[in-house]
């Protein structure tokens, strides 16, 4: 870069507009919202000087992470049905309906498309995640017979190896596990009393991060119909700013079940886990409205 | 070198972000083609490990993905909409990870701040132009957008690295970030006067755009 001593600078101060407008760009501050925003013209020049950078220093990027991008790439289209990576949504009615059936699990909010948190906003969503997690008494689970395995190639339930995995894990280092917690539909966690709310959905989930290997395993969990809705798996990392898509499973009866867990994309600090119900093939970003159980991982 | 939209002038049919939205499969995959390159350096400067990185980049495309339909090629070109992106979620990261104990670096040219970056034999001809654009800026003022926009670093980071006071760092920031606007700015509509083109519309880059 040659020296442009005797490039005059500009001799003006920006205005407090510009100032916050440039240092928005430069990401000194954080922005207003934390939802979608247009870009302003500074915003674009960095970006634009960014590129010039880039394009001067510019890295192959590693093969091995191609291929998880393009693996996860086919999971954003296989989980969607209108084969877009848009986030989906649910009927009201038809929630409602789920909820008065069910009188089941309410989850509190995963960030949508639209409204996605950035910086401490995603901190804040895990947060609420564990807060809602950790004020809720986690319930002894008892075993219960597996369930058989459902037929739409997505869902692994309870076999032997399916077990002889989980107890490997289990046993595996740096491997953490806890217990599932369920809370009413409508109720905000922090209001319940674990002794007179509790759900009588329960179950453990087990993950090992270098491995990134994990399931889940549920009791009682409502049977869907895979033709109307299914349940998705959600990890909430705390190196990413949305949940990550963890898959998509149905419950076929009633009892014990085993789901692996299926990140879509390496899924690292884990702070919890969700499920929640979706249209089938699940979402590429929840809605968040809907019902869920939630794990609270052990921070090491 | 990546192969991006900066250097040649693309029409609308060749962005991705619209064939995304529209639920083309393939086109998600030349995504990955097309900027994997750029996002990668970004994230690789951003960040203190090859681990972060790569998570960083994963972040970056799923929002991309998610993103795509509000892609607008009047606004920025596709190139620069993806490098907002990743800028974006790269700071976002960045105030995660100043909440967190630091960890070694890894990449022993995170932070390189006499390494020139900018090597002309290394860049198009449009690019070549860009860059002299840049160079129109002070030294020092180059010097903290550089490691401000590339590296990532924050107005006290680069304080630190440099010496400069932060009030002097925040200067040639916020004035080099305004002469660079205007100066490309200027630029593009000098070009787009030349050619009929709309003047109400400056174009920093052939293929990108920005409302004057």
């Amino acid at each position: 870069m040659s020296d442009n001593s005797n490039t005059h600078d500009y001799d003006f101060d920006p205005t407090g507009e510009q100032s916050l407008l440039i240092d928005r760009a430069l990401g000194e501050i954080e922005p207003d919202s934390d939802g979608w925003r247009e870009p302003d013209e500074f915003e674009l020049a960095a970006a634009e000087a960014a590129v010039l950078y880039a394009q001067a220093q510019s890295a192959p990027m590693p093969e091995a992470l191609r291929g998880k991008l393009t693996a996860a790439a086919q999971g954003v289209w296989n989980r969607s049905a209108d084969s877009r990576p848009v986030a989906g949504s649910i009927n009201p009615e038809s929630q409602a309906r789920r909820a008065r059936e069910a009188g089941e699990l309410k989850m509190p909010p995963l960030p949508s498309s639209g409204n996605a948190p950035t910086g401490s906003s995603a901190v804040l969503s895990a947060a609420g995640w564990l807060a809602a997690a950790a004020a809720i008494a986690i319930a002894t689970v008892g075993w219960m017979r597996p369930t058989e395995p459902t037929n739409d190639g997505e869902v692994v339930v309870a076999t032997q190896s399916v077990e002889e995995r989980l107890a490997s894990l289990e046993s595996a280092p740096d491997t953490v596990s806890g217990d599932w917690i369920a809370w009413p539909a409508g109720t905000l966690a922090p209001d319940i009393d674990p002794r007179e709310g509790a759900l009588d959905v329960k179950g453990k989930f087990v993950w090992n991060e270098p491995r990134q290997e994990g399931y889940m395993v549920f009791e009682n969990m409502p049977v869907n119909d895979p033709k109307l809705e299914q349940y998705q798996l959600w990890l909430v990392s705390a190196d990413h700013e949305h949940p990550i898509d963890g898959g998509v499973f149905n419950i076929a009866s009633s009892g014990r079940v085993i789901v692996p867990i299926d990140a879509k994309i390496r899924a690292s600090n884990l702070a919890a886990l969700g499920v929640t119900i979706e249209k089938p093939g699940g979402v590429v970003v929840s809605d968040r409205t809907d019902r869920m159980v939630a794990g609270l991982v052990p921070q090491g | 070198m990546f192969g991006v939209t900066t250097t040649t002038e693309k029409p609308p049919s060749d962005c991705l972000l619209p064939l995304i939205a529209s639920g083309d499969r393939k086109a998600v995959q030349a995504c990955i083609d097309r900027y994997g390159g750029l996002v990668w350096s970004l994230a690789r400067k951003f960040t203190r490990t090859e681990s972060d990185a790569e998570d960083a980049t994963q972040d970056i495309f799923l929002d991309v993905w998610k993103s795509a339909s509000r892609f607008n090629p009047d606004v920025a070109s596709e190139t620069t909409f993806v490098a907002m992106i990743a800028r974006r979620r790269l700071i976002d990261r960045r105030r995660r990870e100043s909440r967190r104990p630091q960890r070694e670096a890894m990449f022993e040219d995170t932070v390189s701040d006499d390494q020139p970056d900018l090597d002309p034999s290394e860049l198009s001809d449009e690019a070549q132009f860009a860059a002299r654009e840049l160079e129109n800026l002070s030294t020092d003022q180059q010097r903290v957008l550089r490691l401000s926009i590339f590296h990532g670093l924050t107005h006290e980071g680069i304080s630190e690295a440099t010496g400069m006071p932060l009030g002097t760092v925040k200067t040639h920031a916020r004035r080099g970030l305004i002469k660079l606007r205007d100066l490309l700015a200027s630029r593009q509509a000098t070009s787009a006067g030349g050619s009929g083109g709309n003047p109400g519309k400056v174009r920093f880059f052939p293929g990108s755009e920005v409302l004057s």
